[in-house]
């Protein structure tokens, strides 16, 4: 049954492709590769911290191996999270249908919300505090414009990424909001 | 999926997907090819998992649906400028195909995420078996939806004019 609907639909400009099939493809390459090495640069940081830890960590235990321990391991432990939340996602954009997936990504959602609320609060937290107990060190270390420079950038730089975290929150809450069944 | 029957794939497929995209996002070109980009990386990067128990292009809806639906949208607030030598012009354009389709959009955006898909995929002219498949529904839900949207949809695009 063709109706007033279908005539619009169909009355609209042919679509030409942005990109070329074999442009897909080297981006598909692309992206594939990149994840392979965040993958590996992930599990290498990781096994170089966790031998550190096992080996060598109780021989030198000073504020600064602290710090800079807790900061790095804060670190890996939050962008962990994010690349298995988004290796989900995907896995059930293949596996799933419409309905499955919309239900999937109500929980999904849900499940980011903690890691929103408690998780990323806790690493952030962590790594202030790592990073705090590095300024001592700093301090003597450099001169005093060095360190000022120092704590504004650290103050600068922590600013923007909370303002990058909380935007992408506020966006991910609001769809959670948006999402109908 | 060797690389010659991706890019026939592609070309075949790209205008509906780039279409139902089109249609999920209310017009936003660069948002629908954005959305369109993603769906053929994932039919490339993931073509070992379709295992031909269904049409290709049933799979390959199901990633576009699946993109579409866990899309963070970005929605800006239209802006309505009013130029007075326009308004003319625009009176003339009333009944033009730009105009229709860009309303047909805007009533489309008001339904639920899974009825915009469906009017999507039948405005493609997807069988509706297949669109049962895509989405997860049975074909006489499907059909019972349908019905209603359309309603939905005509009496939107009549009392917009």
């Amino acid at each position: 049954m063709t109706d007033r609907l279908d005539t619009i639909w169909d009355n609209q400009t042919a679509a030409v492709p942005a990109f070329l099939p074999k442009d897909i493809i080297k981006m598909a390459r692309t992206q594939r590769r990149k994840q392979k090495i965040g993958m590996a640069v992930m599990s290498i940081t990781t096994g170089i911290l966790i031998t550190y830890l096992i080996w060598q960590f109780p021989k030198e235990v000073n504020a600064f191996m602290i710090g800079l321990f807790i900061m790095i391991a804060s670190m890996v432990i939050r962008i962990a999270i994010e690349y298995y939340s988004r290796l989900r996602k995907v896995a059930g954009i293949m596996q799933m249908d419409g309905k499955e997936y919309l239900g999937y990504l109500k929980t999904y959602y849900q499940w980011r919300k903690w890691v929103h609320y408690a998780i990323t609060p806790l690493c952030f937290g962590a790594y202030l505090i790592g990073l705090i107990q590095l300024f001592p060190y700093f301090k003597a270390a450099f001169s005093s414009g060095f360190y000022t420079y120092l704590i504004v950038s650290a103050v600068v730089s922590l600013s923007m990424i909370a303002i990058i975290i909380i935007r992408q929150i506020k966006a991910e809450l609001k769809f959670l909001k948006c999402l109908q069944f | 999926m060797t690389e010659n029957q991706f890019t026939d794939t592609y070309n075949q497929l790209y205008p509906k997907v780039y279409r139902l995209c089109m249609g999920y996002v209310s017009g936003d070109e660069c948002t629908a090819k954005e959305l369109c980009q993603q769906t053929f990386i994932k039919v490339w990067n993931h073509r070992s998992s379709f295992k031909g128990d269904a049409e290709i292009s049933t799979w390959i809806y199901r990633i576009a649906v699946n993109c579409c639906l866990g899309h963070l949208k970005k929605k800006k607030p239209l802006k309505l400028t009013i130029d007075p030598n326009t308004v003319a012009d625009a009176l003339e354009d009333e009944e033009s195909p730009a105009n229709d389709i860009q309303q047909l959009y805007q009533c489309i955006d008001q339904l639920k995420s899974i009825n915009k898909t469906v009017i999507l995929l039948e405005l493609e002219q997807v069988p509706q078996e297949e669109i049962a498949t895509t989405l997860g529904y049975s074909h006489g839900s499907i059909r019972t939806r349908l019905s209603r949207i359309r309603e939905a949809l005509l009496k939107c695009i009549t009392h917009d004019r």
